[in-house]
């Protein structure tokens, strides 16, 4: 039995495909769609596709880290040998990825729940790049991540990247700086972009401390100290490893 | 979750991401789960997975993956909040289109219309 392509023509397959993707098909509609999932590379690879395009969805939930049981309890009922394996993908388990689908809610905090998901990937996963350093620039009001800023302490090196930064009228810039815990003082490290990445060497070694980002006129702080409101910040901690 | 496990020889690293493959199969756990439970109050289902995870991300990896969330955020967020609405039940909570029609109380060719072109306008902005 094939699908009747009259009914589901191939110039249709690609919406079909996003519909069976995320989940709303029934009856004819759905069983059209999983016996082209099996009869039609075109049809299962744009299955996959939409997959793909709907997967970072998953990292705006907030991040759940499973009681020690729940460890106990899947090596308990795991049978005693392998899965025979077709080919040898390189698959780790961890305890921690789980994922806790209870909220919906697409905010701007997402994000921070996003880096709360991966750091605790990396808690778990010693990474390439231990002895970075990382922080999170939120709000005051922990309304949402702007920036996040990462560290490589053996170049100095900030890498920071605009999460969901604000709106910035056109006579003001964001600038960003480092506050050091012994010290105290603020040191700024230069002016940020609304999107992508700005990679900046200030030259100084950025260990404990807080980076801030405050709003000051265009081109930056005439005074070499922040003049307009801190708007957001986050203290600099290490990558767990 | 075990059909991860029991499942592994069927990943194809051609068709996607092991991340994307293993989401697949927690989100069609779950939405299961949730389709058995959606009459009781409180209806909310734990899915325990384990990771698979690509090697050793770096830190770039993970900054990148960001960038892939706030794109997607982004572009749900330029979808009329209809539409988004149903996508997001869809994802989530794993709504069928009647499904959907009966608790937003919206006609049934209505939320199809919703959903077909809240994807396409998805894809096109997705695709810029």
């Amino acid at each position: 039995m094939s699908v009747d392509q009259t009914k589901y023509p191939p110039a249709e397959w690609n919406a079909l495909a996003a519909e069976y993707a995320l989940g709303v098909l029934e009856g004819e509609d759905a069983r059209a769609a999983e016996e082209l999932m099996r009869e039609e590379p075109t049809f299962e690879a744009a299955v996959w596709q939409w997959r793909e395009r709907l997967a970072p969805l998953t990292d705006t939930l907030e991040p759940v880290t499973p009681t020690a049981d729940v460890w106990q309890r899947i090596q308990a009922a795991l049978p005693n040998s392998p899965p025979r394996l077709t080919r040898q993908p390189k698959i780790r388990t961890f305890e921690a990825g789980l994922a806790f689908w209870r909220g919906w809610a697409i905010t701007a905090t997402a994000a921070a729940a996003a880096i709360a998901l991966y750091l605790g990937v990396m808690a778990i996963t010693p990474p390439p790049d231990a002895g970075r350093l990382v922080a999170v620039l939120d709000r005051p009001d922990a309304a949402g991540a702007g920036w996040v800023a990462t560290v490589d302490p053996t170049t100095n090196e900030v890498s920071v990247v605009a999460l969901a930064p604000p709106n910035l009228a056109a006579n003001k810039s964001h600038e960003l700086w480092f506050i050091s815990a012994d010290a105290g003082r603020p040191v700024s490290l230069g002016l940020l972009q609304t999107e992508g990445r700005r990679i900046v060497s200030p030259g100084l070694a950025l260990q404990n401390g807080i980076i801030a980002v405050s709003l000051e006129p265009k081109g930056g702080s005439p005074t070499g100290q922040p003049t307009g409101p801190v708007i957001f910040q986050g203290t600099l901690r290490p990558l767990p490893n | 979750m075990l059909r991860v496990w029991s499942d592994a020889a069927r990943f194809d690293p051609a068709r996607g991401r092991p991340m994307t493959w293993l989401i697949t199969i927690a989100r069609s756990r779950t939405i299961d789960r949730l389709r058995t439970e959606r009459r009781r109050p409180q209806a909310g289902g734990i899915e325990e997975i384990e990771s698979l995870h690509d090697p050793s991300p770096s830190a770039e990896d993970a900054v990148a993956h960001l960038e892939s969330v706030r794109r997607l955020t982004d572009c749900l967020n330029a979808i009329a909040t209809d539409r988004r609405q149903c996508i997001q039940l869809a994802y989530f909570r794993g709504y069928t289109h009647t499904e959907l029609a009966a608790r937003l109380n919206v006609p049934l060719g209505t939320i199809k219309s919703w959903i077909r072109r809240g994807l396409q306008q998805l894809n096109e902005c997705l695709s810029q």
